[in-house]
């Protein structure tokens, strides 16, 4: 299973990487989110897990993107974030996102998450 | 004369060119320590990636540069883990010495090198300092007192419980933001250590924060103690007020309603107790927040149409009743929002 991780903080990419790696997934990485666009469209991930906000493109804004484009309208989206107001919630649960993980955040959890997402979305 | 004229301006330029040349050595230091970061960095995320997803050992770190960087690396990751990999992370600080250096850096003569101490041990959330936290209550800093209280609060245990809230209530003038942090985290961490700032032994200020974290934490527990409150002055009484209503306690409704009408009190203390019956929601305050619509005082008005509109159509009948006749426009207005 390829997952794509979007964070723009260097240490939490790895902490995410590390432990999805060590579960047996393949991880590509990206630092922000034109990258992570970019990425999604190439190498065709099972699913996406996004930080809400990036440089040069927002979390939301990909999940929108990836959504109107019937190449990418299926992958599953992990919203990893700090911004876990009602209306940020709520904003990416309407746009199709799957999952929604508040930092703080145990990477245990979030491995967690993804598999169970996946096993929904049926990859 | 010339001559010292000339000797002014030698000075001068010597004086000029010290100042630049100490610019330029700071910029080589903070440019090497920008590079040496960048260098070091990956490999320190990576390590510590690795070490909590249990695919490697325990980083090696050797070298004051590769310290600096890693330690800057796990404070940052710290802040993003909960759970089993941030209690892996506090652990392996304390075991590579991390802990320890900071505790001792709560000992140095510099101001600013005990406060980076005490907040790095704060983020840490370390037990093992609780020692060297303790006897930081005694700085003679109020900022770095205050930051080992707030510590204490959150990871100490009942035993200094007491200091955190001597600390509290001796630094809230000194350090408001710092004393206030303590108080919230004694308000999360141990909520019955808030009753002694609650009551009227402790300083104003430190139970205006008292009672104003009380409230947002909910904490229904110490309603008795905020509804004493009401009868103090009107900055206290309006915090204690708002604190119920958020609390949601049906038991203070009466005392509410003695604060909302009493004309000796100032509309602030009773503005505050027509909100919160509003937000308790019982309807044996209705006859009172109707006799508020017709308070000589604006804001004590506003507050009784919207407390009258958030108690359905009893509320709202109460408020179309009035605004047929009534003259503030607020009410009128209040009545025409009401189905």
């Amino acid at each position: 299973m390829k997952v794509l991780i979007a964070e723009d903080s260097s240490t939490v990419r790895r902490l995410v990487a590390a432990r999805l790696t060590a579960d047996g997934y393949d991880v590509i990485e990206a630092a922000d989110g034109e990258a992570a666009l970019a990425l999604a469209r190439q190498e065709h991930p099972d699913l996406l897990i996004l930080d809400k906000v990036m440089p040069k493109l927002d979390g939301f804004e990909i999940v929108r993107a990836l959504r109107e484009d019937p190449a990418t309208r299926a992958v599953p989206i992990v919203m990893l974030t700090d911004r876990t107001s009602e209306e940020d919630v709520l904003g990416g649960l309407h746009l199709g996102v799957e999952e929604y993980m508040p930092k703080p955040f145990s990477p245990h959890e979030l491995s967690a998450r993804v598999q169970r997402t996946l096993n929904r979305a049926g990859s | 004369m010339t001559g010292v004229l000339v000797s002014v301006v030698a000075w001068l330029a010597v004086a000029i060119g010290l100042i630049v040349a100490l610019n330029i050595s700071n910029r080589i230091v903070v440019r090497r320590r920008e590079l040496q970061e960048r260098r070091l960095r990956p490999r320190a995320e990576l390590s510590i990636a690795e070490y909590l997803a249990g695919s490697a050992a325990a980083p090696d770190i050797a070298g004051k540069g590769e310290r600096a960087v890693m330690l800057k690396v796990a404070i940052e990751a710290i802040y993003d883990l909960r759970g089993s990999e941030r209690a892996r992370l506090v652990e392996l600080l304390e075991q590579r010495g991390f802990v320890a250096d900071a505790m001792s850096g709560l000992r140095a003569r510099r101001r600013a090198l005990r406060l980076r101490a005490a907040e790095t041990l704060a983020v840490i959330g370390s037990a093992v300092a609780v020692p060297a936290l303790t006897a930081g209550l005694n700085d003679r800093d109020a900022v770095v007192r205050t930051t080992c209280a707030r510590t204490l609060a959150e990871v100490g245990g009942d035993d200094v419980t007491d200091s955190a809230v001597a600390a509290a209530e001796r630094d809230m003038v000194a350090a408001p933001g710092a004393a206030a942090a303590v108080v919230l985290a004694l308000g999360i961490g141990r909520p019955s250590a808030l009753a002694p700032l609650l009551r009227r032994a402790a300083a104003p200020e430190v139970r205006l924060v008292a009672i104003a974290v009380a409230g947002v934490l909910r904490l229904s527990e110490h309603a008795p103690l905020l509804q004493a409150c009401l009868a103090d002055r009107d900055d206290l009484a309006a915090a204690a007020a708002r604190g119920l209503g958020l609390i949601g306690e049906v038991r203070s409704v009466g005392a509410l309603m003695a604060l909302a009408s009493d004309e000796d009190r100032g509309p602030l203390a009773r503005a505050a107790a027509v909100t919160a019956l509003g937000t308790i929601g019982d309807l044996s305050a209705l006859p009172v927040l109707e006799s508020q619509l017709r308070a000589p005082d604006w804001s004590l008005r506003a507050a009784t149409t919207e407390a009258l509109s958030r108690l359905g159509e009893p509320g709202a009948a109460a408020l179309r009743a009035a605004g047929s006749s009534h003259s503030d426009p607020g009410v009128p207005a209040g009545a025409a929002s009401q189905p």
